[in-house]
């Protein structure tokens, strides 16, 4: 009954012929108010399970979001589209914007917020007032990837949708194992969601690990493949400085155009090499994370892993980027031995150690109340993401009540006993998503059927050549030729400004 | 450019103050120290032309100069220009015109900048027909004085006399000047590019990049300003834009206590500040308010005592004047008189001429 008036409004809103696998049956679902657990691979279209509902029912669609970048770039598209009543509400926002956002917040129909913003009072507030029709999380992973640590904010989402006046909820994540699937709904409170489950591989692309000796060898190997094809290609770092190193390298000795990309840049500049990418006129983007969930360009053919990533959920998420328009491509991910200590570094900086719970039990000794955010991670010596999962921990146990220290010799026993154990699990987790990511770099079997091994069962047929097991070599790889991007050509300032202004064709 | 602009400040300031001082000034901090700074030293034209200056980047190029032996340190640590530093500030770019007006106009300049840049996408993508495009600007304020333009079908035959304009304009510059400019611009589908890249492309340091796109803005800025007539399509970025009052929030509180009859100690008690604090508030608007009096302050024998050993010293150091003064004036007195002198000197305020 309702297919034919949904494939309407598809064409009318969004310009689509067709639904892709997964959508229609779970559009249906949440407009029936259902809560729904969605999971389609990466680059199918998800945002569109929220898009159109969002536009079919009466009052707001909200959606969480992890990434400040991600909401703010869905709703210039979605603006560039026509689709006006969007906002996304970020801590970018100065106050006067803030306010006059949140004055009209009821003019809106979709909502993006990041899961920190939920909690502030103020939005609360406004928030409350709303008549939310729909609660969506989108890359709802996140929740179990990062809810723990450093996004506590996330294990508070229940309270939010209770707060909210309990509306359907829909969580989509692209990855999202069994274990994480349940864990992301006894987060939300919701263990009745309807699973929408799609199988997540990507028959369009080849795999392949590469064991070098050095960093110099990784480098002079990558100059050789961007040499041979010139063609888009993300590369992936694990550090700021390296994305800026190579790339200036690779400017150097290749004739193509390299940028870098990561989350210390200058807004504009962010926007620029995203935008030059978009259009092609950068060849090779080297970034770190902060650029990948969510962007959307239809023609990368190889990501390159400079650094692995410490899960195999964050590589899934970032080979996602590449061949969203159906057509072969390829990850390649660079391993020196040395590279296994960076991940490791990367996961100390975010788990506190065990002696930290000592430290910060002598600390509260001391004190009647916790100072600020700031202040603590400066006089306990902890990084931001430590002193969050310690803090949310002493909220948890009750030690902490509204930044008050409740003194209490057996209440204090009983919250360290807690807290170390939470935290050996949480140690333990991250070692053993460590350990599955580099037993797949390792692996000698075909890479496809085991990187999918822990979401799902068995794969679709490669359309390409499957893996370095299974016969595929990049240097052979026939990743399309392009048709050939714009040559680089530096024409002199007055040439370049007749182009800007569409002078060439009306004068000349 | 950085170097040169480095170098000029410490010329002026003769060893008196440090590279943060001069990083603050550069940086644009509304501090009154910075501000009397700009004033006594007559580097007005460099505030606030560079607000994300970090420091460390200013004490890195400050080393470089070291090195190269165009400046040394004095016992305090502050810099002064060596023989050297003073030929290569003589042969830098300062001869061909320095249109810098930090002071005057450093906040208006950030609005024109984005104004200009979201003006020429929106013409330029208009006659695309394509309205789908990602505004480079994500200022809310300057979209929405954008939108009002396009409503009011003010851009509709923008496109001509706006790159006339433009062209015209940099053509004045030097080659570098309009190459960085024109790279770094986004319109007419093309994507400009990022600091970075065109610090590679130029081989020059992100700093320099930024000042000299900066330094074409400010001359772009004035001579717009001082022959609109000339530049209409140009001038629409200027609209609305008020002087800049440089003073600080809360001095302007101390002031409003001022002129209902507090005096000093009163304020102090209301405001609960220190005393230097609150008198730091006053010399910052001796220093930028010709008309304040300060009579109140220090009595007419005294302003002119400080006056003639100001003078005869030629120096804008406190200590060196309170000496001098055989300490019979505190240096709140001293400040006071020194910042409200400068008023009687001229600032040069030559409008550019396109020639140069
Ligand atoms: N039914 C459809 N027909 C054609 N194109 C579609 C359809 N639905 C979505 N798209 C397009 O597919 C692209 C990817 O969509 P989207 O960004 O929502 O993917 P996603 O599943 O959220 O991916 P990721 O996991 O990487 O975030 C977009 O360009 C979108 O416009
Ligand atoms: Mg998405
Ligand atoms: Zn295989």
């Amino acid at each position: 009954m309702l297919r034919p008036r949904l494939h309407e409004q598809l064409s009318h809103h969004f310009g689509f012929s067709e639904f892709r696998e997964g959508q229609k049956e779970i559009i249906e679902d949440v407009l029936q108010g259902q809560d729904v657990l969605g999971i389609l691979p990466t680059g199918v279209g998800k945002s569109l399970c929220y898009q159109l509902p969002s536009l079919l029912m009466h009052g707001t669609t909200l959606v969480v979001s992890p990434l400040i970048s991600l909401m703010v770039d869905q709703v210039k598209q979605l603006k560039a589209k026509g689709y006006k009543s969007v906002i996304a509400l970020n801590s970018f926002m100065d106050y006067r914007e803030r306010t006059a956002a949140l004055n009209q917040l009821n003019h809106y129909r979709l909502i993006y917020v990041s899961p920190e913003m939920l909690q502030n009072p103020k939005i609360e507030k406004t928030l409350h007032t709303l008549d939310v029709s729909l609660f969506v999380i989108d890359e709802a992973h996140c929740i179990s990837q990062w809810g723990h640590e450093f996004r506590t904010d996330y294990l508070k989402m229940d309270q939010v949708i209770e707060k909210v006046g309990n509306p359907p909820v829909l969580a989509l994540s692209a990855t999202a194992a069994p274990d994480v699937q349940k864990d992301i709904k006894k987060q939300l409170g919701r263990t009745n969601m309807i699973d929408h489950i799609y199988p997540m591989d990507k028959p369009n692309i080849s795999f392949a690990v590469e064991f070098h000796e050095h960093q110099d060898d990784k480098k002079g190997r990558i100059r050789h493949m961007l040499a041979a094809q010139r063609l888009p290609t993300m590369i992936y770092f694990s550090s700021r400085q390296s994305a800026e190193l190579v790339a200036e390298e690779l400017n150097i000795a290749l004739d193509q155009r390299v940028a870098f990309y990561h989350g210390g840049m200058e807004q504009m500049d962010r926007l620029l090499v995203q935008q030059q990418f978009m259009k092609d006129q950068l060849d090779v983007i080297c970034c770190t994370s902060a650029f990948g969930m969510g962007v959307d360009k239809p023609n990368i053919r190889r990501v390159i892993h400079y650094h692995f990533p410490t899960q195999v959920e964050s590589y899934i998420q970032e080979i996602g980027r590449a061949g969203r328009d159906g057509k072969p491509c390829a990850s390649i991910v660079m391993y020196t031995p040395h590279d296994q200590l960076l991940p490791k570094m990367l996961m100390e900086r975010e788990l506190p150690e065990e002696s930290a719970i000592e430290r910060l039990f002598a600390w509260l000794t001391n004190h009647s109340a916790l100072l600020s955010d700031e202040e603590m991670h400066e006089q306990l010596q902890l990084s931001e993401s430590q002193w969050n999962f310690l803090k949310y921990q002493l909220e948890e146990t009750q030690v902490i009540l509204q930044s008050k220290v409740m003194f209490d010799v057996e209440l204090w026993n009983k919250a360290k006993m807690h807290i170390r154990a939470n935290l050996r699990k949480r140690w333990n987790y991250k070692n053993e998503k460590f350990h599955q990511m580099r037993d797949w770099l390792y692996f000698t079997g075909c890479r496809r059927l085991k990187l999918y091994e822990p979401f799902q069962e068995g794969v679709r047929n490669a359309e390409v050549d499957c893996c370095d097991h299974c016969g595929f070599t990049i240097d052979d790889a026939q990743l399309m030729e392009e048709e050939a991007a714009d040559e680089i050509t530096h024409n002199s300032w007055d040439v370049r400004l007749k182009r800007i202004f569409l002078q060439e064709s009306i004068n000349e | 450019m950085f170097a040169a602009i480095l170098l000029d400040c410490i010329q002026s300031i003769q060893g008196e103050r440090s590279i943060s001082g001069i990083h603050n000034l550069i940086q644009g901090k509304k501090s009154s120290q910075t501000l009397q700074d700009a004033r006594l030293y007559k580097l007005e034209r460099y505030f606030g032309i560079y607000p994300s200056l970090s420091k460390l980047n200013a004490h890195k190029t400050a080393e470089s100069l070291e090195r190269r032996n165009f400046i040394r340190f004095n016992q305090e640590n502050h810099p002064v220009l060596t023989d050297e530093g003073e030929k290569y500030l003589e042969d830098s770019f300062m001869k061909d015109g320095n249109f810098f007006s930090g002071m005057e106009h450093h906040r208006n300049i950030i609005l024109f900048e984005k104004r200009l840049r979201l003006l020429i996408q929106t013409v330029t993508h208009s006659e695309l027909k394509d309205f789908a495009f990602l505004p480079i600007v994500e200022d809310p304020s300057v979209q929405a004085w954008m939108k009002r333009l396009y409503r009011n079908n003010v851009i509709s035959d923008l496109l001509t006399s706006l790159y006339e304009e433009l062209n015209s304009v940099l053509s004045a510059l030097s080659h570098l000047e309009a190459e960085l400019f024109t790279r770094r611009l986004t319109g007419g589908g093309l994507i400009g590019e990022t600091r970075e890249q065109l610090a590679h492309d130029y081989h020059l340091s992100v700093e320099d990049v930024d000042l000299l796109i900066k330094h074409a803005l400010f001359y772009m800025y004035r001579i717009t300003l001082s022959r609109q007539e000339n530049y209409p399509a140009l001038t629409l970025c200027l609209e609305g834009m008020a002087k800049e009052t440089l003073i600080t929030s809360s001095a302007k509180q101390t002031l409003q206590w001022l002129n209902i009859g507090l005096s000093l100690e009163d304020i102090v008690q209301k405001r609960r500040l220190k005393l230097s604090t609150i008198q730091d508030h006053v010399v910052e608007a001796a220093l930028i308010d010709p008309s304040f009096d300060i009579d109140g302050f220090i009595s007419k024998e005294g302003q002119k005592d400080i006056l003639t050993t100001l003078e005869n010293l030629n120096t804008n150091k406190l200590k060196k004047l309170f000496e001098a003064l055989d300490h019979n004036y505190n240096y709140f007195e001293i400040r006071l008189v020194v910042a409200s002198s400068k008023h009687t000197f001229k600032e040069d305020r030559h409008a550019p001429s396109s020639t140069s």
